[in-house]
């Protein structure tokens, strides 16, 4: 199980065992999950702006169109006469040139890994908003929405224990 | 969102999920070789195909030499990283479905 992982179900235990204490942050993450099982009232922005709910559902829902769209996409690693087109599940079609180096060889192998290492890590990063999804569906008490109502909190959950784990910036990045 | 929202969200998820796995069951790894300044399109000089129940081929280019049949070992050594640099990710692909199907 991956460290975010590890993160992400700390979070969810302490939210579906009613434990945020005093940690603010771990507050507004129950207040969503409070606003998701209809427990309280949505909270309306003010001025036209939206409340915290529907903006973590657009967020979420702008991510999963973005990360499925990237994660899908087959990239090029390289160019000329020494590239390699690369799909998320790990095909590989390498065009080699002639007289292309060891050097160029070697540096060519360690920024496919690189790729492969940003693309494993977005995997990792959608794999923890689905197991998070999975557990948080079950502490809504709706019907068959649960699950679809669960994966915005689910990615609330997953950007904070990244921001527990690497000190902020964003997940997907 | 109505019950056909929901009941068609479902279906669009487990039909993802599908797609998903039967995508990772195969890993392909082509080689091509180019001619710089040619219009021919790149040529295959070698494929390795991995499939999740073992069967596994690899298909690489001999020169015959003397009598003897040769590999480029160059080509080769280079697809042969690109496929242990596959092998490694589709490892870690694996995992992740595994995590999405483990219980808690």
């Amino acid at each position: 199980m991956s460290g975010l992982t590890e993160r992400v179900h700390t979070i969810v235990d302490a939210l579906a065992g009613d434990a945020v204490g005093d940690d603010e942050r771990l507050g507004g993450l129950a207040r969503l999950l409070a606003q998701a099982r209809g427990e309280v009232d949505l909270e309306f922005g003010v001025a036209g702006n939206e409340g915290p709910l529907a903006r973590m559902r657009r967020e979420w829902s702008e991510f999963r169109a973005r990360a499925l769209g990237e994660l899908e996409a087959r990239c090029w690693v390289g160019d000329g006469r020494l590239r390699t087109r690369v799909g998320w599940t790990g095909d590989l079609q390498l065009v080699l040139g002639p007289g292309v180096g060891a050097d160029e060889r070697a540096s060519h192998v360690r920024s496919l890994r690189a790729e492969f290492e940003r693309q494993a890590r977005r995997l990792e990063v959608l794999t923890a908003v689905a197991v998070a999804a999975r557990r948080i569906a079950g502490l809504l008490a709706g019907p068959g929405a649960a699950m679809v109502s669960a994966l915005p909190v689910a990615f609330a959950c997953v950007r904070e224990a990244h921001a527990r784990g690497e000190g902020g910036g964003v997940p997907w990045e | 969102m109505g019950v056909n929202d929901i009941k068609e969200a479902g279906r669009s998820a487990a039909d993802t999920v599908r797609k998903y796995i039967e995508d990772v069951a195969e890993l392909r790894v082509e080689t091509q070789t180019v001619t710089p300044g040619s219009d021919e399109a790149p040529k295959l000089a070698a494929r390795t195909t991995l499939r999740l129940d073992g069967d596994n081929t690899t298909v690489v280019p001999v020169t015959a030499v003397g009598g003897k049949l040769e590999v480029d070992a160059g080509l080769h050594a280079l697809h042969m990283q690109h496929v242990q640099t596959a092998i490694e990710y589709r490892t870690r692909v694996l995992e992740a479905l595994r995590e999405l199907l483990r219980g808690r």
